[in-house]
């Protein structure tokens, strides 16, 4: 167990360094795909890892014990680390704190805030991403939800209904 | 393997909890706040439950059983919280405060099933419009204590201020600045 925790918490580490590193060098256009291709090599890194550690002494059950801990460790780290990553990266709420901080009386008007952070030049980029993303399609100016979309909608819409959350957003 | 199958059991126990909670919760109420503290109750009940079962738990093969005991518990609270701040509580940020993922409803629950920029701004949130969402986000900012507005004008307050220096910061390092 412990020797598949740690590959797992290093080969982690070493895609935070990768990924951190690289966005600081090079501006990323598609950061969601770079960081899930530079997930899958880390990913690949601890099976090689727990192979390469393997005198020949190993049953193929603790092998096989091995790579889930360390694929385990990984993917709770990844599942604990995202959402941070995406709340610096997209939050609007952090994108308010910092607008102000960056503003020369550290004070804007609510108008203005809202202005920039509820307009269309927003809204029509989160539909970019949506339609990169596959979850939207687009044709003539209208927004239509694909299978995938649809998929993620309707099970949400469920969970928002069983936990009597409103409509939120 | 202990650790994930009693980890596996306490998320699952939780968020049965949780939804059964909801149902009663009245819709004032920080769910958010409320979920934190259930599961920081579930660690010492969960951690105590380890230490009173088998390791086997009574069907593993012995194979798949942990010696260390200590290393087995850290792997199982490590597993459970992952599952928590990780999982359920990722869940319950995106539905009630997804932004993305509410467009994705308003369409898909639009009547011709498509929409344009205008509609999506104007029907947003099953017709609060987006100013809704950004007020919303406004009055958590408020009752943070991140931000004060007076006479229409928002400033942050001085912890808002050392949040949005730090967030900056981890902006411009990942060169995150200049887009969105």
């Amino acid at each position: 167990m412990l020797q598949g925790i740690v590959s797992g918490a290093i080969w982690f580490s070493v895609f935070l360094a990768v990924h951190i590193i690289w966005f600081h060098m090079i501006y990323v256009e598609r950061r969601a795909r770079f960081i899930m291709v530079t997930y899958a090599c880390c990913l690949a890194g601890n099976f090689g890892t727990v192979f390469a550690a393997d005198t020949g002494a190993m049953s193929v059950t603790q092998m096989a014990l091995r790579i889930f801990y360390g694929s385990l460790v990984m993917g709770c780290l990844f599942v604990l680390y995202m959402p941070f990553f995406y709340t610096i990266a997209t939050s609007l709420s952090v994108q308010t704190l910092v607008c102000l901080e960056e503003s020369p009386k550290r004070a804007l008007n609510l108008g203005a805030l809202q202005q920039r952070f509820a307009s269309p030049a927003i809204v029509a980029g989160r539909l970019d991403v949506m339609v990169t993303s596959g979850y939207l399609t687009v044709r003539a100016g209208t927004y239509s939800v694909t299978s995938k979309g649809r998929a993620i909608a309707k099970f949400f819409g469920y969970l928002k209904e069983i936990w009597r959350l409103g409509p939120g957003g | 393997m202990k650790a994930v199958f009693l980890a596996a059991a306490l998320a699952i126990a939780y968020l049965i909890a949780i939804t059964v909670a909801f149902r009663f919760l009245s819709y004032e109420t920080l769910r958010a706040r409320f979920m934190l503290l259930l599961f920081l109750f579930t660690l010492p009940a969960g951690a105590a439950i380890h230490y009173a079962t088998p390791d086997n738990l009574g069907f593993l093969p012995a194979q798949w059983c942990e010696t260390g005991r200590i290393l087995d518990l850290g792997a199982f609270l490590f597993f459970y919280s992952a599952c928590f701040f990780g999982g359920i509580l990722q869940l319950y940020n995106l539905a009630d405060r997804g932004f993305s993922l509410r467009i994705v409803i308003d369409i898909d629950r639009s009547p011709t099933g498509s929409m344009s920029t205008g509609e999506i701004i104007s029907s947003y949130s099953a017709g609060r419009g987006i100013g809704w969402m950004y007020q919303k986000r406004i009055d958590d900012l408020i009752r943070l204590r991140l931000i004060s507005v007076d006479n229409d004008v928002v400033s942050p307050t001085a912890s808002g201020s050392r949040v949005a220096s730090r967030f900056l910061w981890m902006r411009r390092f990942l060169q995150i600045a200049a887009q969105n």
